[in-house]
């Protein structure tokens, strides 16, 4: 599974990328992840299944969108906050199916 | 109380913040700002090695150890508008659907047209003539005229295209002999509109167009790099972030052309053995000097002992990122976004923290920033780097205190709130 996740600086998002890693580590999932900002994520979006947003920069989802063509999810603010990695595979999983 | 986000005034200002930022014009500049975010803090790096010495006077500004360290910060911060032009322009006409490459390079082959045309002198010793490109609007003082051409330009080849002003080959023509056949027209009236605002300005007034175009703005701007006008930019960024938008990067990519040049200004002056000036400006990241926007490490610090669970959860989680000035724990987790209570002091932390620094700097107690420093780094080391100066290390433990201040009252409330819902879940 390859996700790549944006936020306004990739800095938030790089403590969840870690946390997912982890969690797909110890779950045997096969997880190609990236931490990206608005700024950078065009260079390489096209080698990833999917985008997830984090909440702060959600009103970007339709411009990455028609940029990428790629599915493009906002992560739960709940979830995101405190690393709810559980819910978040849980989100992508319906979003690939 | 959960009724004033519905009210039309916050669904207005929620609206503005979602399509300000999602603007292609606006995304453009702030793309271009982020994708320069590591070269400027090279250059910054670079300036630090230079100046630390001459601190302690054991060099000048104008010793070899000196120059040896700055050139890479002039190739770097002092060619920004060079960069930044080429990428807003680059960045625009791809959301446009236009060929980017060509868009970036005719849109830095005009900046250089009029911020620093190709110019010959007679060297003093009266045989030798060279060719220069004068590089003193490269920078800072040039950043307006960059961000107005690289959008411009492209909006010209968006409008020809558009409307079918272009030169058409038949079918055969291969495809990259018709690009720059189409390319043509608008980059004419692109050279001729841009060159032609330049050469009146220089012969009518004596200006060229970055100066002209600084002293146009300079009236607003005037207006917006004044200590309430910064209040403003703040309330906005923290309201916006009250949604779950950051605001804060949409407030800071307005005021980020007047911060860079007057940190560059400033850089000059300490270059030239000046003091560095103090400008309203570079109060803005007051907002985020004591745990990200909000200022909130207070009240995660309150929190981890707190008698709420959630409190408490999202306290720990929050902590470290904290420490390295990320909010999005905080903000999405107790959660601050959509929650009047936390609203409050998450709004009103920011505002005094700024007041009590600007009192700060009137004192002589501050030192004005001359280094660029914009990416995330641990609490106070941006203050202190910025200005090399220790006595900047207390802005953070101020906004730390006045954190710890006005979070606790909404804290208890927020607390109780919690509890009792936690005590009735459990119990049920």
């Amino acid at each position: 599974m390859k996700i790549m996740l944006i936020c306004a600086g990739g800095a938030s998002t790089s403590i969840l990328m870690k946390k997912m890693r982890k969690y797909a580590d110890e779950k045997g999932i096969n997880l190609d992840i990236i931490a990206r900002s608005i700024g950078n994520y065009d260079e390489c979006s096209s080698e990833y299944d999917i985008m997830l947003l984090g909440p702060q920069v959600a009103y970007q989802k339709e411009r990455i969108e028609t940029a990428t063509q790629k599915p493009v999810t906002v992560i739960a603010p709940y979830d995101y906050a405190i690393g709810n990695v559980e819910n978040i595979f849980h989100q992508v999983n319906e979003m690939l199916l | 109380m959960d009724k004033i986000y519905d009210s039309n005034f916050m669904k207005g200002l929620r609206n503005f913040g979602e399509k300000f930022g999602s603007n292609k014009a606006f995304s453009a500049i702030s793309q271009s700002m982020m994708g320069l975010m590591a070269i400027i803090l090279v250059g910054a790096l670079f300036q630090i090695i230079a100046t630390l010495p001459t601190l302690f006077n054991w060099t000048t500004t104008n010793s070899g150890f000196y120059n040896f360290f700055m050139a890479p910060y002039h190739s770097t911060f002092g060619l920004l508008s060079v960069f930044v032009v080429f990428l807003i322009a680059y960045i625009y006409s791809k959301s446009l659907g236009l060929k980017p490459i060509q868009n970036g390079v005719t849109a830095l082959a005009l900046f250089l047209l009029v911020a620093a045309p190709v110019q010959t002198a007679l060297l003093a010793d009266g045989t030798t003539t060279i060719s220069y490109l004068d590089t003193s609007a490269l920078g800072g003082i040039g950043l307006f005229v960059a961000i107005l051409i690289g959008l411009i330009s492209v909006r010209i080849k968006y409008f020809c295209v558009n409307k079918n002003i272009v030169i058409k080959m038949p079918e055969v023509v291969p495809q990259f002999l018709q690009d720059s056949f189409t390319a043509m027209i608008p980059l004419a009236i692109n050279i001729l509109l841009w060159h032609g605002i330049n050469t009146i300005l220089n012969h009518l007034w004596s200006m060229t167009l970055p100066m002209a175009i600084n002293k146009v703005l300079s009236y607003p701007l005037m207006a917006l790099n004044s200590v309430p006008g910064i209040i403003l930019m703040i309330l906005i960024a923290t309201l916006l972030w009250t949604f779950g938008i950051h605001g804060t990067l949409i407030a800071f990519v307005t005021l980020m052309p007047v911060f860079m040049q007057d940190v560059s200004a400033n850089a000059a002056a300490v270059s030239a053995g000046l003091e560095p000036q103090f400008y309203p400006s570079l109060l803005f990241l007051t907002l985020q000097c004591a745990g990200g926007t909000g200022n909130s490490i207070g009240f995660i610090l309150m929190g981890l002992r707190s008698k709420s669970e959630q409190i408490k959860s999202v306290s720990k989680v929050a902590l470290i990122p904290a420490v390295f000035n990320i909010n999005e724990p905080a903000t999405f987790g107790y959660p601050i976004m959509y929650n009047p209570i936390l609203a409050i002091p998450f709004i009103l932390t920011p505002i005094i923290t700024c007041i009590l620094i600007w009192i700060g700097y009137l004192i002589g107690f501050f030192k004005p920033a001359y280094i660029i420093m914009m990416s995330l780094m641990p609490i106070g080391v941006n203050e202190f780097l910025g200005s090399m100066a220790w006595q900047n290390l207390f802005i953070p433990v101020i906004g730390f205190l006045v954190g710890l201040v006005v979070y606790f009252p909404f804290f208890k409330l927020y607390e109780k709130q919690l509890v009792e819902k936690e005590t009735a879940k459990a119990t049920q």
